[in-house]
């Protein structure tokens, strides 16, 4: 009769032998146990479409969510599998998908930011080709401008995304009776140095600060910084700066160094300390007069108690830009090797269609990237702001994006940029930050 | 018999069987079974991992194509000692590591020492400080967030209320403050780790010592100094291996409240490497920092290992 010491031990070497029988099975698992519960099945294996996502929460959730149930409806055969990794403005999202995609073992699709943030994706060979299949057939280089279809294409593969969204990031908002209070009117500021006297004028005139800000992250001093150099000067300036011409640019980059460093004075005393969403609350708790954010901050406004469009708050281009719609885009995308190809292709042919854009619109905040969407729509309703948002889209001479929001450079420059700016945002030595950004582009 | 055997001689014959009975017996053996599958999989996993994330390190690998094992260098090395970025993490890291480890060294021991003295409600106490430690870094470091706000915040409001406006600074707005910030919120988490410690070192001291100490009419002070402390080496080299190896995982912390680009101010090597990988996708780059942060822990981890090599007890 064997001994306990003996039975242990041969169940310790059975056990080793399980263990390595399993081991050339390992690559198979979708490489995060995140998936949602949204279509009650977590296997995403085989033809069903794995949806990786950061939308979430509130305004993002739903937007999906509206999304999701009209491509059930017109594909009912179509199983999908929601993986929803959320946190961080879709540094979550970004891990987990770099992951995956080292692995090689993509999901069928996923919503985030296309143009140069995919290039590594692209020489990497990861992306695939949907000129044909969805461009082509759906017939979206008519409706959808050049600038967001550029975002989606790669000269060596075809277009590899559809978008999906489009956010304006060169807001102004104020509230409405601070600046009555203080005799100042928004649309009469013509530049983003004007604005810093509109703000001593309030700050004089009223008991709230000059512009509600967060500095505490650096993508939201850059953005601002953006902003004020696209308002300052113009497009072409503008368009210096995102291909990496610092040096050509040197007076306007240091000059709306400057203008950002004298806004500093009106911010809210704990810029340092606060995050976007709780600067974002204080200017609805009506403590700032101004507020600079994309499209996303109406969100906060729409959900905020008694706080309405027009009567409480009010946007206007940023001063100086009214001409540009400068935005941040989302798409969704197609990986190479694609797991549930066929799927894929119908979601993104779906997600190119009016109805897709406006069911997700209509409750994200932001707007469709057809020229042609029917915002007048009786079911999917858009706000007032977001349909004044929509004419200027329409209307507008260019359309740009941001380093800020990852639409215009590559990974590596970003980061560089925002590690300028991170320092930036406590030192404000523009000086330094000037030879940072002539250094960022150098990779 | 077999014929096989009948060519070996008789004591060789015995030989080999004792041998193969002294090794069934023997107890590494009988432990194989148990430590070769954990043994491989630690090889593996953890030795292979870092192997190979060292190699990568000394390639140019970046983006998502096939690293190029081809011409290995140390350029990721010597970018790193131009790099103003890497130079301010690493100066950071070093800085919240000596600081965060001494300050809980200093306060543990005095807790420790303070909750030795049969006091009462000393188990309640005993809890009430370890409490911090089961609270996630995430947690933490939101709530500090707030506490330090320099308008609203329960810091600034407190040193204003007491008459030390002076010292109500933009905490984690101000670079030059920001370290000092993340070094107290790491040092209120873990000070109770390190009482707990202290503590179980103190309890191993027999009473009779203390009783003799002061019976040699020594004060408290010099009790404490010249027979109980001395006596806390081990405790003192235990936590200190255990605080290194936490500050050098503040990453958490860190990312909550400043995202993947602290600045200057905040940054620390965990979040730079954490930067260069997944942001950025410099992967050799963010391996190099990765190797940096390992030699570094083993530097950290080094004298402790030499003193239990000395004691026996490696």
């Amino acid at each position: 009769m064997p001994t306990r010491r003996e039975y242990v031990s041969g169940v310790g070497a059975i056990t080793a032998v399980a263990i390595a029988g399993c081991s050339d099975d390992g690559g198979n698992g979708n490489g995060n146990g995140d998936t949602d519960a949204d279509t009650g099945n977590g296997d995403a294996s085989g033809e069903d479409l794995e949806i990786m996502i950061a939308w979430t929460g509130e305004d993002g959730g739903q937007g999906f969510e509206n999304l999701h149930e009209g491509f059930q409806e017109e594909y009912p055969d179509v199983e999908t599998v929601v993986n929803d990794n959320p946190g961080g403005a879709g540094t979550g999202l970004q891990t987990a998908l770099d992951t995956r995609m080292f692995d090689n073992d993509p999901p069928g699709t996923w919503g985030f930011f296309p143009g140069p943030d995919l290039t590594d994706y692209a020489e990497g060979g990861l992306l695939g080709d949907v000129s044909e299949e969805v461009w082509e057939e759906e017939g979206l280089e008519e409706p959808i401008p050049e600038y967001l279809s550029d975002l989606c294409y790669f000269d060596e593969i075809g277009y590899v995304a559809v978008p999906i969204e489009f956010n304006r990031l060169n807001n102004l908002f104020y509230n409405v009776e601070i600046v009555e209070e203080a005799g100042v009117d928004p649309e009469a500021i013509e530049t983003p140095s004007d604005l810093t006297d509109a703000m001593a004028q309030v700050e004089s005139e009223t008991d709230a600060v000059g512009i509600a800000q967060s500095t505490q992250e650096p993508w939201t001093v850059l953005q601002l910084w953006e902003t004020v150099l696209l308002g300052e000067y113009d497009f072409e300036t503008y368009t210096s700066y995102i291909d990496g011409e610092i040096e050509s640019i040197e007076d306007e980059v240091r000059d709306t160094l400057e203008i950002v460093v004298d806004y500093t004075d009106y911010n809210n005393p704990d810029a340092g300390s606060v995050d976007f969403t709780e600067a974002t609350s204080q200017f609805i708790g009506e403590e700032a007069a101004f507020l600079h954010d994309g499209q996303w901050a109406v969100g906060n406004f729409t959900r905020a108690d008694d706080y309405e469009y027009d009567e409480d708050w009010h946007a206007v281009a940023y001063p100086g830009s009214e001409d540009v719609f400068m935005g941040q885009c989302s798409a969704f995308m197609y990986p190479a090797d694609n797991p549930a190809p066929e799927a894929a292709i119908n979601w993104l042919r779906y997600t190119g269609t009016n109805d897709a854009q406006i069911r997700f619109n209509s409750a994200k905040g932001g707007i469709p990237c057809r020229d042609d969407a029917p915002i007048d729509d009786d079911e999917w309703e858009f706000s007032e702001h977001q349909q004044v948002m929509y004419d200027d889209f329409l209307e507008a001479d260019n359309l740009t994006g941001t380093i800020s929001h990852n639409n215009v450079t590559l990974p590596q420059i970003s980061t560089n940029v925002y590690d300028v700016f991170s320092a930036f945002s406590g030192t404000w030595d523009v000086d330094d930050t000037y030879e940072g950004l002539v250094d960022a582009f150098d990779i | 018999m077999g014929g096989s055997q009948s060519y070996l001689p008789t004591t060789e014959d015995g030989g080999v069987s004792e041998t193969l009975s002294s090794l069934r017996k023997n107890e590494f053996v009988k432990s194989i079974p148990f430590l070769a599958v954990p043994g491989l999989l630690v090889a593996v996993f953890v030795y292979g991992s870092i192997i190979w994330n060292f190699v990568l390190s000394l390639t140019d690998f970046r983006g998502f194509g096939d690293p190029d094992y081809t011409s290995l260098d140390l350029g990721m090395y010597t970018r790193m000692l131009t790099d103003g970025t890497f130079l301010a993490a690493a100066r950071n890291t070093v800085a919240l590591t000596v600081a965060f480890t001494l300050l809980c060294l200093v306060l543990g021991l005095s807790l420790a020492i303070l909750v030795d003295r049969d006091i009462k409600f000393e188990g309640a106490l005993r809890t009430i400080y370890l409490l911090p430690m089961s609270i996630s870094f995430v947690v933490t470091a939101i709530f500090w967030g707030w506490m330090f706000n320099p308008s609203t915040g329960v810091i600034n409001t407190f040193l204003r209320g007491i008459g030390l406006e002076f010292l109500a600074l933009d905490w984690i707005g101000n670079p030059s403050t920001q370290l000092i910030a993340i070094t107290i919120a790491l040092v209120w988490q873990f000070t109770g780790l390190a009482m707990i410690i202290y503590l179980a070192g103190l309890r191993k001291i027999p009473r009779d010592q203390y009783e003799a100490a002061k019976m040699d009419g020594a004060s408290d002070i010099i009790m404490y100094l010249k027979v109980v402390i001395p006596q806390l080496k081990t405790s003192t080299f235990s936590a200190i291996v255990i605080l290194l190896m936490f500050s050098l995982k503040a990453f958490d912390f860190v990312f909550v409240l400043f995202g993947t680009s602290p600045g200057p101010g905040a940054d620390i090597l965990p979040v730079m490497m954490y930067r260069e990988a997944f942001s950025a996708n410099n992967w050799a780059y963010g391996s190099a920092v990765a190797v940096v942060l390992l030699v570094g822990a083993l530097i950290c981890i080094a004298p402790y290992l030499y003193y239990q090599h000395n004691r026996n007890l490696l």
